[in-house]
């Protein structure tokens, strides 16, 4: 599987990721309060994503 | 780790880990280790920018080795990393293995036409309480025609707004067979009924089920304006310069 297939191959929201990446997840503080700024931004074409991602190297998963 | 330096913390891995490079880079506590980068300043703002980033880069992890993948904003201190790595460690472990070599799908249905305003009556009110409970149970028969040993874990939500949210942990290399499966059964939906299969993603939430427990799911977040604060992600280059709005609608 690439890296791509993990950034969703369709148009999704801002929400959408928002509600998996922040909302989900696991957090070390739990008095940690998470500020969300720009959410009126609501579309985001994640096939635009450049999903390059040099800075981690090292063979795929088995 | 009591250098008294700040980290943002993308997610948890098995010591030794692969090759990073800076600024990203590994908090090792055998048999655990941490991926993170420095971080200066004041606590994150979660923008677009740094929540992409951090998808990108739990993305590209978890495609290489298992991950237990963090939610976006995590900064803590070096002495609060290490006291919860050692305060975690078996469900860590526990994670990586249950985790490893899977992804998660979120498969959200709902009820196109809006529910009817609560009826004044008793009787009326009960009645409509039975219909959407049979509504629900409808939405969770669907889900569970889905093939027998395709899915590894579901977990059920209710969310406002949605009859059902299904969230499934599947092999990564079930992933298309589950879209198969499920594009087969959403072809049957009634036209009064919408659905939206999401994913694959890292397993984000399950990792937060097994590390903040069933009630630590869906953290609370307070919410500024529109450009409140563009905070780049310590990853300095890994925070992606896409700006670009799509037209993609749910449903």
């Amino acid at each position: 599987m690439a890296v791509s297939e993990l950034l969703p191959d369709e148009e999704v929201t801002l929400l959408e990721l928002l509600d998996r990446v922040v909302d989900k997840g696991v957090y070390i503080r739990g008095d940690l309060t998470i500020s969300v700024a720009d959410v009126d931004l609501i579309y985001v074409g994640l096939q635009a994503v450049v999903t390059s991602m040099a800075r981690i190297k090292g063979g795929p998963h088995p | 780790m009591t250098d008294g330096l700040r980290y943002y913390v993308y997610g948890v891995a098995t010591a030794p880990a692969g090759a990073v490079a800076p600024p990203l880079g590994w908090v090792e506590r055998p048999p655990l280790a941490v991926l993170c980068c420095p971080w200066q300043g004041p606590d994150p703002v979660v923008t677009r920018q740094l929540a992409l980033a951090h998808a990108r880069v739990v993305a590209a992890a978890a495609v290489r080795f298992p991950f237990v993948p963090c939610a976006a904003g995590n900064v803590v201190t070096g002495a609060e990393l290490s006291d919860w790595l050692d305060g975690r460690r078996t469900p860590l472990c526990g994670a990586l293995e249950r985790l490893g070599g899977r992804v998660e799908f979120a498969l959200k249905l709902w009820r196109r036409a809006p529910a009817a305003a609560p009826p004044a009556g008793g009787r009326a009110y009960l009645a409509q309480l039975r219909a959407e409970s049979r509504l629900r149970a409808e939405a969770r028969a669907l889900v569970e025609r889905l093939p027998a040993g395709l899915v590894t874990e579901v977990h059920y939500t209710e969310p406002p707004g949605l009859l059902l949210q299904a969230e499934l942990l599947v092999a990564w290399s079930d992933a298309e067979r589950l879209r198969a499966a499920w594009a087969e059964i959403a072809a049957g939906l009634p036209a009064d009924r919408g659905a939206r299969l999401s994913g694959p993603w890292p397993p984000y939430y399950f990792a937060g089920v097994i590390l903040n427990g069933e009630a630590g799911v869906g953290r609370q977040s307070g919410r500024c304006g529109a450009g409140a604060g563009e905070a780049g992600i310590g990853a300095g280059g890994a925070a992606p310069a896409v700006a670009g709005t799509g037209g993609g609608a749910a449903g």
